[in-house]
């Protein structure tokens, strides 16, 4: 084996021509920086005082000239963020897990051969898929189950995605058969075969789809807006929401002095932060199933 | 811009669609008989709340019948008590609102809120909207019949408005006509120009929530304008622009104009456009489709062509305030009039910062340009259809606490909160929020009922010569738009789409992309969008009306 070659490249492959491996490398760069340096102008921002931001022309910030947590300190303080957050994890959790229920469950019917009305419930599905239906219909239905100011409202309307129940219901069906008739032959109930045999081969398909609930649990402000009344109850989302969206801190409205605030812009950015974090830290868990997990629905439907 | 609550911007953020789908299902509930109650005959008939100013306090500085507001250098020291009975009965009131702030602690875990519920003895139950959401949540609101007792109404904005008015909300003419609202005297101390934004079906269907007659002010950083030796009352066309040329320079990313919209209200001002609309013998004839109007597109054309407006002065998300803030454009004009306070709050630390005010001449310099005069309401509050009489005034009762004038002492807790926890108290007497003050009293109160604005920079006693002396200068020379106080459908369902397809098609002709003639087009396309239907609608009420 000639010592020039990498260890990594097998026997047939040829050496690669450098001015083809620079410009990979360069392309390759670009593309990191293109969605590394608008993070880091997010984060920057996030810590630096007014008169950086002021300095920078009034815009987002590249360089702090030092490091100023009080935009964070304004945004967590006073109790609602932090209360919020608690909502938000709890429905995230808790919503995450009934919703996996659920879309295991339905998709495991659905995916069985000669399974009751199937093919109608199928064909529901798919219509849940090209109608969604309407905001005042939705806020209707929630309004007359009495489920208006309840944290219920913010899991029940959205617990069952039909797109990825499709897509369970096709790892499903790709699972060997024969699991399914020695399973029979064996004397195991569908509830068995379900929780025995389905759900440990399907770790992939869970692990994506929880991660889909779970960022949409996460992010959710919209019916939160909507079916929530009392602002105690708000989702994190529709708090860093008021943050962010909102033109002025103390508004153009309020005459008033204050002790220093943080700058608009740096708290817009630290809530940016804020609401970023968790899914980061949960991503780099799921990721190796992700790539096999969005293959699935690619080209089986 | 004025300092109205609804915005182009938030309209358009509010995908306005959703509004049209929940008047649809409330219109068939609606006999056809309501659609007609809304005419000018009817709305004049209405005796308005008559008028009675709180005079318990006096202005340093006092205001005029004009529109000029009343302005205080300092808090007043003695703080006397406008509503000396407890308005509520312990019931439960509810509103939705607007809120422009970070949420606030909710009442279990806000001393503010808890406070203000026990000195008016109810329990206040606010449904808080981001601004960004509230075209939206009022639709659903509104669609699932399920209203709270006071609501922030989406003024001019929602379609059969009227008759959604008719069908849910109280007609309020019994407690408040005349001297009836006599009963509730911090009521009647809002200025009579701003309830005929209340007058619909011929009753008077909410509470005001006023706001000065300036409406905008045009901002200067006059330390900018100083530090290039130049005066801050450029006068005619031609000072105007050696003014902004002065106070550009792209090198060190400095320029006069941040946002097209700045440059188009002075000059419109200038060329004597119309304030919005002008109404002459019974005819309207909107801004756009005066010769002046051409004049201010052509000026605007050449302005850009000169540099002085930043290159990203055509995208309205462009946010403009901070870029003020920085220095990065010295003129912000046309802002909403309060917006003063929040540029002095954000600047506290920014060296050598001077807020300064530009007055606008005609184009030849003679004389004062004529200002345009704000609509005088933020919105209006409406109170929804209640089984009891006596409801409705308990109700009235805490909108009146809630309205109390400024330096009253229910005033001061509402926007200040108990002094020592939410605020504390300057040398001078100004009161100061601590960071729980901040957090605890940004609760909506303000948008159920509001105290007529007054002119006060805490800590600044000289801003409030500064906005006195603008406001005195300009109101006299002010026009009205003839449309406040007329409700158009059209307006309702329409503009927001018509009036961003003409700003566009303005944006391609400034920036010459498209030659000047194709303002002709865009022009009959918002008649035949908007603007025909618009007009006559304000035409077919206005001639009913009269003079008013």
């Amino acid at each position: 084996m000639p010592a020039s070659r990498s260890q990594k490249r097998p026997v047939w492959m040829e050496k690669p021509n450098p001015v083809v491996q620079v410009l990979k490398f360069v392309v390759l760069g670009v593309c990191v920086l293109l969605v590394i340096i608008p993070f880091w102008s997010i984060v920057a921002t996030s810590i630096a005082d007014q008169q950086t931001i002021n300095a920078s022309g009034g815009g987002m910030v590249m360089w702090p000239d030092g490091i100023s947590l009080n935009a964070y300190s304004a945004v967590l303080g006073g109790g609602v963020v932090t209360r919020a957050v608690i909502i938000s994890v709890a429905i995230t959790v808790i919503g995450t897990l009934l919703s996996l229920a659920t879309t295991a469950g339905l998709a495991y019917w659905l995916s069985r051969p000669g399974a009751v009305a199937a093919r109608p419930v199928l064909f529901l599905l798919l219509g849940a898929v090209l109608f969604a239906p309407g905001i005042i219909p939705s806020y209707l239905v929630v309004k007359e189950l009495n489920l208006l100011d309840t944290y219920a409202s913010l899991i029940l309307p959205v617990m069952v995605n039909a797109f990825n129940v499709i897509v369970m219901r096709a790892f499903f069906q790709d699972l060997p058969q024969e699991l399914f008739e020695s399973a029979a032959i064996d004397g195991a109930s569908s509830a068995t075969v379900l929780l025995k045999i389905v759900l440990p081969l399907s770790k992939a398909v869970l692990a994506v789809i929880g991660l889909f609930y779970a960022v949409a649990y996460w992010n959710a402000f919209f019916n939160a807006m909507l079916y929530i009344q009392s602002s105690e109850k708000w989702p994190m989302a529709l708090v860093l929401r008021t943050y962010v969206v909102n033109q002025t801190t103390i508004g153009g409205d309020q005459v008033a002095i204050t002790e220093a605030l943080p700058p608009q812009l740096s708290l817009q950015m630290a809530t940016l932060v804020i609401a970023i974090v968790p899914i980061l830290i949960v991503y780099p868990f799921l990721q190796r199933h992700f790539a096999k997990g969005v293959m699935i629905g690619a080209v089986k439907g | 811009m004025s300092a109205n609550a609804f915005t182009r911007r938030t309209l358009l953020g509010g995908i306005g669609g959703s509004l049209l789908l929940g008047s649809s299902g409330l219109l068939s509930a609606c006999g056809s008989d309501s659609a007609s109650k809304n005419t000018g005959t009817a709305n004049t008939s209405v005796q308005l709340p008559t008028y009675i100013p709180y005079t318990a306090v006096k202005p340093d500085l006092p205001g005029t019948e004009q529109g000029v507001d009343p302005a205080f250098r300092n808090f007043p020291k003695e703080r006397p008590k406008s509503v000396p009975e407890v308005p509520g009965n312990g019931e439960a009131v509810s509103g939705m609102a607007i809120i422009y702030f970070a949420a606030p602690p909710g009442p279990d875990s806000n001393s503010y809120w808890a406070g203000l519920n026990e000195r008016m003895n109810v329990d206040l139950q606010l449904q808080m909207v981001g601004n960004a959401d509230y075209v939206q949540k009022y639709a659903t609101t509104i669609a699932g019949n399920d209203l709270p007792d006071v609501v922030l109404a989406l003024l001019g904005l929602a379609p059969n408005f009227p008759q959604l008015l008719d069908k849910r909300f109280t007609n309020l003419s019994e407690f408040l006509a005349g001297d009836a609202v006599k009963d509730y005297p911090n009521l009647a101390n809002i200025p009579t120009r701003t309830w005929k934004s209340a007058l619909f079906n011929g009753g008077i269907y909410g509470i005001p929530i006023t706001r000065g007659a300036i409406g905008s002010y045009h901002f200067i950083r006059q330390d900018l304008f100083e530090e290039a030796g130049l005066s801050p009352e450029p006068k005619g066309y031609d000072e105007l622009i050696e003014t902004g040329k002065a106070l550009t320079d792209p090198k060190k990313r400095r320029w006069a104009y941040g946002l097209y919209n700045q440059p188009r209200q002075l000059l419109g001002r200038m060329n004597g456009e119309p304030n919005i609309w002008r109404e002459e013998g019974g005819k309207f004839t909107n801004a756009y489709e005066t010769e002046e109007f051409k004049q201010t597109i052509t000026d605007l054309t050449a302005m850009w062509k000169s540099g002085v407006m930043h290159p990203d002065s055509f995208n309205v998300a462009q946010p403009f305030k901070a870029l003020f803030n920085a220095g990065t454009v010295a003129i912000n004009a046309a802002d909403g009039y309060p917006a003063w306070n929040q540029y002095i709050q954000d600047n506290k630390n920014t060296p050598g910062f001077k807020l300064g005010l530009m007055p606008v001449y005609t184009r030849d310099g003679s004389e004062l340009a004529q200002w345009a005069l704000g609509s005088g309401v933020f919105s209006v509050s409406s109170i929804a259809k209640q089984d009891n009489p006596d409801r409705v005034k308990m109700i009235l009762r805490v909108l009146n606490y809630l309205a109390a004038p400024f330096g009253t002492e229910e005033y001061l807790y509402r926007l200040y909160g108990e002094e020592g926890v939410d605020h504390t108290v300057s040398a001078e007497g100004d009161p100061v929020l601590t960071k729980t003050g901040t957090t605890n009293t940004v609760i909506p109160v303000r948008y159920l009922s509001d105290a007529p604005y007054a002119i006060y920079q805490p800590g600044r006693p000289q801003d409030a010569d500064v906005q006195h002396a603008y406001q005195s200068k300009m109101i006299p020379t002010g026009i009205a738009n003839p449309a406040v106080g007329l409700y158009s459908d059209t307006y309702a369902s329409k503009n927001a789409g018509a009036d961003t397809d003409f700003l566009n098609a303005c944006y391609e002709i400034v920036q010459g992309r498209q030659p000047f003639a194709a303002l002709d087009d865009a022009i009959s396309k918002w008649r035949k969008q908007a603007g025909d239907g618009m007009r006559n609608e304000y035409q077919e009420q206005f001639q009913s009306v009269g003079q008013r």
